[in-house]
């Protein structure tokens, strides 16, 4: 469904950038912060806490990156508001 | 928009198969060059191969990507496929001090250093959320371009100018810094002659194509940077935990390492003072700096202009989105092998060097010693080849004891004579005088071993304490503690090389193209001709990096805190105005202007303060020295970082709330959104024409702003021609 609405199309950008945001936030420091509570604790034979944040966190932000820009494509195409190629 | 440039080279049309080729003569030049080390061909020669290898791929490219037009020169005509620039934005972000001394930060800090990677991978989702899909809309060729246009004219554009010349001026002499120290070591020549060389390359793959070429050899520079880090961490990884996945071997390694640690400590080799636990969260910067260190790199890479125009040059505004998060894979790609390198040499150190006999230490630690990297009982193999040729001297005149030895020496090689123990210039002398021919390797044995037992230490098992090697040695000794063939010190060598040089270009042509575009063309001569501006872009791209390049060789930067520098400064310069003037409408032009030069003057004042007058910013402004125990420890990360002497009163080590110098970005930024935020409201709202060109910007459909303008110059100088 094609609508040309322009401020419902930035009042539903501006709500993916919001949880773009806290998903970032919560991702980056949040988890960052987290492991750092789970300290030297070893789980299932691993150091959780570091490789949470050596690669959890670099993994849940390259997942959100996609996310994000299928997201807003999607938001574009649904408003009508994408490029023509 | 494509339809009417002419002149694009073949390659651009067919990118995968160039840059597979370009791999695959790399893998075949490397295989090589081993067969070559095998015959004999001594390291320095191969060391030049690669240099002429690599520096000459990067030149064909610049030039395969001449260009005599002026949007293919300052945004590669809006047609670099997402994932090329993805490549090209990781090559950018990732610069060539970084990418050397990453791995032996995380090995002096342990759980710390991973503020680093989330600095760095964290800003990306930023650009991708709030600024680069708006920029792309708007279609502008530099970021003070897209200030100046948003917040009405000249103030605007002068201040962005201002901080844009100062962040990428200052990171591009770091750049040239480092990479002239990379390529001296390689070719082993001289600091100088090194940086011309850098120059020669930064110019050669950036003054034909401007952004073009840039955005192609960065690619290519991506692609050797990859090799480099991926291989000789996945051998090592096989190697020891038979993972091929380096970040997964990583745990394995950290278990090894708490044990080891444990060891070190209940064998007395170490006291608990000298080992930060590896897993420790926090332990030495303490949690505060460490967001405060991550937030500051996450803005700064959101504001540095030379990563923020990378996403100018997407074919769509769709694809500057999914352009980030490419990038953000390829960077973390390589980053996130950091803390890995950093866990195998310590396991290898802790596990083979640490508690061994010092008569017995492994090749690579003597290897590495005679390049001055690593040091055992403060004695390394190149400070013992420099006093030798003395010491012979002295012999052969007939010297009987090592006290006549002295007098003969020249300056540099008497300071370090002098600084060594008596029994250890005894131990030299005496092995010189035993066979005038031994290696410094050899004397250098001995003279670890007396220096051992002087030091009570009878059985000779090296203590943690008497081992110490330089941050940079922890990547650069990795392929030989692998057992790789010297080849890939060569490779990742040629890694930092790229790293370097493709930071280094690509801020030379953010502030060429700043220069050229927002100084000459915009404020000085708006009537300029195509022909013209491209001359004047040309020339200034050359003045810009004498001058940076001149200033990297005469001066003695550390090249780390500079970095962390331009990022703070950059971010509390230009983050609020960016994304302000994209998504608040009632942002004014003097609140933008306000706004930019509060956060850019309070980062920069903190930062003098710091610097260069710690006390007074104890006594006026109500400073404290970076809290109680951890001062000290805050005092030896920054030394870990920077390379500085710890003494707290000039490593910056005062600031408010604990928060340390290196992260003035954590106050600029909000002093330049509140500021901002409050002039804005003071003076008299938008007209309703900018707030229809921000309606356009925020709307992917339709023509840019900048297009419509591009068509009327480029009728306005059909018009010209014709008269």
């Amino acid at each position: 469904m094609i609508r040309d609405d322009r401020p419902g199309y930035w009042r539903r950008t501006c709500r993916l950038m919001a949880a773009a945001l806290v998903v970032w936030l919560a991702a980056g420091l949040g988890l960052n912060l987290l492991a750092g509570d789970l300290g030297e604790r070893i789980v299932f034979g691993y150091p959780a806490g570091f490789l949470l944040a050596a690669l959890g966190s670099p993994v849940l932000l390259v997942g959100l990156a996609f996310w994000f820009a299928d997201r807003q494509d999607r938001l574009d195409r649904d408003y009508g508001m994408a490029e023509e190629d | 928009m494509a339809s009417n440039t002419s002149g694009r080279s073949s390659f651009v049309d067919d990118l995968a198969r160039v840059y597979w080729t370009y791999a695959l003569s790399f893998a075949v030049f490397v295989t090589l060059a081993a067969i070559l080390e095998q015959v004999g061909v001594p390291d320095r020669v191969l060391g030049y191969l690669f240099v002429l290898f690599t520096l000459g791929a990067y030149a064909t490219i610049g030039a395969l990507a001449r260009t005599m037009q002026v949007a293919e020169f300052y945004v590669a005509a809006r047609r670099v496929p997402g994932i090329y620039n993805g490549m090209a934005c990781a090559a950018s972000c990732l610069g060539g001090a970084m990418f050397v001394a990453l791995p032996g930060v995380m090995y002096v800090l342990g759980w710390d250093g991973l503020g680093l990677i989330l600095g760095l991978g964290g800003g990306l989702v930023l650009i991708a959320v709030l600024i680069a899909p708006y920029l792309r809309k708007f279609g502008a060729y530099t970021v003070p371009d897209f200030l100046a246009l948003r917040f009405g004219g000249l103030p605007a554009r002068l201040v962005a100018i201002v901080i844009l010349a100062c962040c990428s001026l200052a990171y591009l002499t770091a750049q040239i810094h480092a990479t002239g120290i990379v390529l001296s070591r390689f070719l082993a020549i001289g600091f100088e002659s090194a940086v011309v060389v850098a120059l020669a390359a930064m110019l050669a793959s950036t003054v034909l194509g401007g952004m073009r070429s840039l955005t192609w050899s960065q690619v290519a520079q991506y692609i050797i940077m990859a090799v480099a880090l991926v291989v000789p961490a996945v051998v090592t990884a096989i190697d020891l935990y038979g993972n091929p996945l380096p970040q997964l071997a990583l745990g394995d390694a950290l278990i090894e390492i708490t044990s080891m640690e444990r060891e070190l400590l209940e064998s007395r080799l170490a006291s608990p003072g000298e080992i930060t636990p590896h897993l420790a969260p926090f332990a030495t910067l303490g949690e505060r700096n460490f967001i405060a260190l991550a937030v500051c790199l996450m803005l700064g890479t959101a504001s540095l202009p030379h990563i923020v125009m990378r996403f100018f040059t997407t074919g769509s505004v769709r694809q500057s989105r999914t352009s980030v998060a490419w990038a953000l894979l390829f960077l973390l790609l390589l980053v996130t092998l950091a803390p890995a390198y950093a866990a195998f040499a310590k396991v290898e150190i802790f596990g083979s060097v640490i508690g061994s006999s010092v008569a017995a230490l492994p090749d690579w630690v003597a290897h590495y010693s005679g390049l001055d990297l690593v040091a055992v009982y403060g004695l390394s193999v190149s400070g013992v080849e420099t006093v030798m040729a003395g010491v012979s001297a002295a012999i052969a005149e007939g010297a009987a004891e090592h006290g006549a030895v002295a007098a003969g020496l020249d300056a540099k090689a008497a300071a370090l004579w002098n600084g060594f123990g008596e029994p250890v210039r005894a131990a030299i002398f005496n092995a010189v005088s035993e066979d005038p021919a031994s290696r410094a390797g050899e004397v250098w044995r001995r003279a670890i071993l007396s220096a051992a037992v002087t030091s009570e230490n009878y059985a000779a098992r090296l203590p943690l304490a008497q081992f110490s090697i330089d941050r940079d040695a922890i990547l650069i000794a990795a392929p030989e503690i692998a057992g790789l063939p010297y080849v890939f010190a060569g490779v990742v060598a040629a890694g930092a090389l790229a790293a370097g040089l493709s930071t280094a270009n690509g801020l030379l042509v953010a502030i060429a193209n700043t220069m050229s575009h927002d100084v000459y063309y915009r404020t000085l001569d708006r009537e300029a001709s195509t022909a013209k501006r491209l001359v004047v872009s040309r020339v200034l791209l050359v003045l810009v990096a004498c001058a940076a390049a001149w200033l990297a060789a005469s001066r003695q930067v550390d090249v780390l805190s500079v970095v962390t520098w331009a990022f703070s400064l950059a971010a509390a310069g230009f983050f609020p105005a960016l994304v302000l003037g994209i998504w608040w409408k009632r942002a004014t032009s003097w609140g933008a202007v306000a706004g930019m030069l509060a956060g850019f003057s309070t980062a920069l004042a903190i930062l003098a303060v710091t610097r260069f007058a710690p006390e007074e910013g104890v006594r006026w402004l109500a400073m404290t020295p970076a809290p109680g125990d951890a001062a000290a420890l805050a005092g030896r990360a920054i030394e870990a970082m920077v390379h500085l002497t710890p003494s707290p009163a000039i490593s910056g080590q005062v600031g408010w709330f604990g928060v340390s110098s290196t992260a003035i970005a954590v106050i600029g930024v909000p002093v330049g959104f509140v500021v901002m935020i409050i002039v804005s409201l003071v003076t008299p709202a938008p007209s309703q024409a900018m707030s229809r060109f921000i309606d356009d910007i925020r709307t992917p459909r339709g023509r840019s702003h900048m297009e419509a303008e591009r068509v009327a110059e480029r009728v306005r100088e059909f018009g010209r021609g014709r008269r």
